[in-house]
């Protein structure tokens, strides 16, 4: 309880700080309507008129609160908010996000499920862009069978020649781990661990702002250490976000 | 032969040495007239370009308790957390980690000290990973004085379970309503079915496995 109060002290002045750094326009659109909730559902509530200013407060999902000079608050839709201008007379710039923001991309991350030499199996991956064509992912992916449940770590390069259509094709290459534990029931072999490598293509629809859909289809090839090596193909559907 | 080796290794050093140093020397002195006499003075004051530094709310993260009924085990407590992001004002996505632990089964309980799980296959460890849609945004009035934005929701993902000693592929359905009491502190009512193939207890079915929770979750 203490200590907790005691962080309310310590934050106090930051927020003071918040307060005082508030980012203030001016309204340049004949009016602009503020909703009493970040959803085109919520109700118009107060309309501010041309040339009133007021502060931004924060921003969820396309949503801008923002208080007027009176002290009314209000959530304003980015094309409303974007008809404004800033204290020294430029525009308010503000990201609207697009499939062009996706090229612009510096990280990306999303999660898979699909199916895996007979397994269902979930996948969540992390990447970077080095430019919009070439980006490294890193991938853990768990394959649930009958008899074992697979963990695979994978680190590969993504090439996608065509990043500025809405359904772009990509390719993939890597390499990584596969560990193998069998289930509980079954008391016959031991964990193992082997290195993997795959090769794999794939596509990409981008749906709204900071959204889209991916499938990809992956050929592995793991390197045993027993006599031969095994092969297997993995399919997984999935959705992602970027920032 | 070697002092001889070490000597030219000596040499080439030292050598490199005035080189690098004596090279900064000079390209320092032509940097300083440089400074000193500015070929053109700008008339134009550089423009100060305001950094717009929004602060965005997408992400929301919490904890939650509830109970989960585990089909053929009896209900227990569940405690888990969640991270979502907000994609667009309809759509999130979320994953959650949760845990609970399985009780007896009526046949266990019936027939006295007769145990089907050794006690450490018992915990139902969870995880996974959904989308969800805000269905239907509202507000909630209490008295005249207090107005809370809400948001009934649908949510549905795949996941695993960790349950006596097997990782089972999971699929959940579900809906909730977050309840915002500020602008990034929300309670959370959530009802979720998690179902999964299991031959546990003889031959293979699907289990329906029924959690019910509250959360507190806060937006950053």
């Amino acid at each position: 309880m203490l200590r907790s109060l005691l962080l309310l002290v310590g934050l106090l002045p930051l927020w003071v700080l918040a307060v005082e750094d508030d980012l203030r326009v001016q309204i340049t659109a004949p009016y602009v309507e503020m909703h009493t909730g970040p959803g085109s559902g919520y109700p118009i509530d107060y309309v501010v008129e041309r040339g009133e200013w007021v502060s931004i407060l924060k921003r969820r999902t396309d949503w801008f609160k923002v208080r007027t000079r009176k002290g009314k608050q209000g959530w304003v839709f980015l094309d409303q908010m974007q008809q404004s201008r800033l204290s020294d007379g430029t525009v308010l710039h503000i990201e609207s996000l697009s499939a062009q923001s996706f090229q612009e991309r510096d990280w990306e991350m999303g999660f898979h499920g699909g199916e895996m030499d007979g397994a269902a199996l979930l996948n969540l991956y992390a990447g970077y862009a080095f430019s919009p064509n070439l980006s490294a992912e890193l991938s853990l992916t768990q394959a649930l069978g009958n008899f074992s449940s697979e963990y695979l770590l994978d680190l590969n390069l993504l090439s996608e020649p065509f990043p500025e259509w809405r359904f772009s094709p990509f390719f993939t290459l890597g390499g990584g781990m596969i560990h193998t534990s069998p289930n509980a029931t079954l008391v016959q072999t031991e964990d193992r661990t082997d290195s993997t490598a795959h090769v794999g293509l794939g596509l990409r629809v981008y749906l709204t702002r900071r959204f889209y859909v991916r499938g990809e289809f992956r050929h592995y090839t793991v390197f045993t250490s027993r006599n031969e090596n095994e092969e297997f193909n993995q399919w997984k559907l999935g959705i992602g976000t970027f920032f | 032969m070697e002092t001889r080796y070490r000597h030219l290794f000596l040499a080439v050093g030292g050598l490199l040495t005035m080189l690098w140093s004596g090279s900064g020397l000079a390209s320092e002195t032509i940097g300083e007239s440089l400074r000193s006499e500015p070929i053109i003075q700008p008339e134009i004051a550089r423009r100060e370009i305001e950094d717009i530094d929004i602060d965005e709310e997408d992400f929301e993260v919490g904890l939650f308790v509830g109970f989960l009924s585990i089909e053929d085990f009896g209900t227990d407590v569940v405690y888990g957390a969640r991270l979502a992001y907000h994609v667009t004002e309809g759509i999130f996505m979320e994953m959650a980690l949760g845990r609970s632990e399985a009780g007896e089964t009526s046949y266990e309980t019936l027939s006295g000290d007769i145990q089907l799980l050794p006690d450490e296959d018992r915990k139902y460890t969870y995880y996974n990973l959904s989308l969800g849609y805000n269905l239907l945004p509202g507000e909630v009035f209490i008295s005249d004085q207090f107005t809370f934005n809400s948001q009934f929701y649908l949510i549905g993902g795949i996941g695993s379970t960790h349950f006596a000693g097997n990782d089972e592929f999971t699929v959940n359905i579900g809906a909730g309503y977050r309840l915002l009491l500020t602008d990034w502190v929300a309670l959370h009512l959530d009802l979720r079915d998690h179902m999964f193939d299991s031959d546990l207890l003889g031959e293979e079915k699907t289990t329906h496995n029924l959690e019910y929770h509250a959360g507190l979750t806060l937006f950053f």
